[in-house]
């Protein structure tokens, strides 16, 4: 008799939990990633060939649950067209009953091992503020994203961003979506996807929760929980030493009290262009020796222009006067 | 047409200014008021043709370049009219300053000429 080896028992249970894809169009290449009740796959689409993700639950879900989550997931993605969020292709049943959805595949590295990469300061800050972007659109569409993190930003081979994994997406706007988000985030509930904090209502990651999240107070939370998972995702990606008016616009937007935030991410988008084109930021307040050297540094080279043009007149003048 | 606009302010106040500069030349005192006339006169026109320039070439160095190159020609074109009195023809104190006046008009309409990013959009 022949033990099998750790090689070939892990080869037999990635084939036995590999998806039965025979029922739609896909065909496996490979699993992707995985969550905390769901795994996303790469699968190629014959007809249009093309590969996208297709991300489905572990395990065919008796109450339908979470089956409803995953599909409320995917509508979610659906109502946010937007470049900086990946779009959704399909959602439907595989053949043992599991739901799943596709979306639009993104290759290269998470924000997280892209940032190490990213050869300036303002580099990382423009890449932020598409982030910001992605998630100022969200809100206006009345979704909030509530697990806002490295980990949950792709940046595409040419730059791109999109904001991944919804699992956790509250709707806003509508009475309707808030009696299905209390249904959602009732205690008990698991998020899809996404690790939760334990059991309960508290949903999202330590240290990019805003207080009232992580308190689970649901009915607290708008625009101004992701604006603070906002300013941290803003500190992780500052690297190095810190210009303190970009510490202060952290702190504005990790303030404990919402009410002490952003008001929402385009103004934190706005501080950010703020502090790149050279202004003032308004989080950081300034003396007159701070704002002379920042009005220098944004004015340098006419600041020089208008004093060799004003040493070359002198100079004339001194020496044709002689 | 704001680069246009800006170009040909700057152009007028930097001129005035350079020709005010001739006060301190007792020799030509008493014709300030025609050197500034016409020191700013030339910058308008300097102004004027980097404003069109900047329109079309988004360039901020080929921009500021422009105007050195376009101050300066016109201040060669100035400098080409000797001295009524003397007969002296003063290239290098009219030619320096006038350039310098073209690069500061130049750079100046390409890097605050822009629309703000929040227009832009």
């Amino acid at each position: 008799m022949s033990w099998l080896s750790d090689d070939a028992l892990a080869r037999l249970r990635s084939a036995a939990s590999a998806p039965d894809l025979s029922g739609t169009r896909y065909r496996l290449l490979g699993e992707i990633g995985r969550g905390g009740m769901s795994t996303v796959f790469l699968v190629e689409d014959p007809s249009l060939g093309r590969r996208v993700a297709l991300k489905v639950l572990d395990v065919p879900d008796g109450t339908e649950e979470l089956a409803a989550r995953l599909t409320r997931e995917a509508r979610v993605l659906a109502r946010l067209e937007h470049p900086g969020i990946a779009p959704v292709h399909e959602v439907g049943r595989l053949p043992d009953g599991r739901v799943y959805y596709t979306m639009k595949f993104v290759e290269g590295p998470r924000l997280d091992s892209y940032a190490a990469s990213a050869a300036t300061l303002a580099e990382r800050l423009r890449l932020f503020q598409r982030i910001g972007e992605a998630v100022a659109f969200a809100h206006d569409r009345g979704v909030l994203h509530r697990d806002l993190k490295p980990e949950n930003v792709m940046v595409g081979p040419f730059g791109e961003v999109l904001v991944m994994d919804w699992g956790l997406a509250k709707l806003l706007d509508s009475p309707a979506t808030h009696r299905a988000e209390n249904v959602a985030d009732a205690p008990g509930t698991e998020s899809l996807g996404t690790p939760h904090t334990g059991h309960g209502a508290v949903l999202g990651t330590p240290g990019y929760m805003a207080p009232e999240q992580a308190r689970g107070d649901v009915t607290c939370l708008d625009a101004r929980t992701d604006v603070y998972a906002l300013g941290a995702v803003l500190h992780y990606l500052l690297i190095g030493r810190v210009p303190a008016p970009l510490l202060a616009i952290c702190r504005k937007a990790m303030a404990e009290s919402p009410a002490d935030r952003y008001p929402g991410a385009l103004a934190l988008n706005a501080e950010v262009a703020r502090y790149l084109d050279g202004r003032r930021v308004e989080a950081y307040p300034e003396g007159l020796r701070r704002k002379s050297a920042r009005l220098y540094a944004r004015h340098k080279i006419a600041f020089w222009l208008i004093v060799t043009y004003l040493a070359v007149r002198g100079s004339i003048l001194f020496f044709s006067g002689r | 047409m704001r680069k246009i606009g800006l170009a040909v302010i700057l152009g007028a106040v930097l001129g005035a200014f350079d020709g005010l500069t001739a006060w301190f030349e007792p020799s030509v005192r008493d014709q300030i008021g025609t050197i500034v006339m016409l020191s700013s006169l030339k910058s308008v026109i300097a102004g004027l043709l980097i404003g069109i320039f900047a329109c079309y070439v988004k360039k901020r160095v080929a921009t500021a370049v422009f105007g050195l190159a376009i101050g300066l020609f016109l201040a060669y074109l100035v400098a080409l009219q000797p001295d009524p009195a003397t007969g002296e023809h003063f290239y290098a104190q009219i030619m320096v300053p006038g350039a310098l006046v073209g690069l500061i008009v130049g750079y100046a309409t390409a890097r605050y000429g822009e629309k703000p990013a929040a227009q832009a959009a």
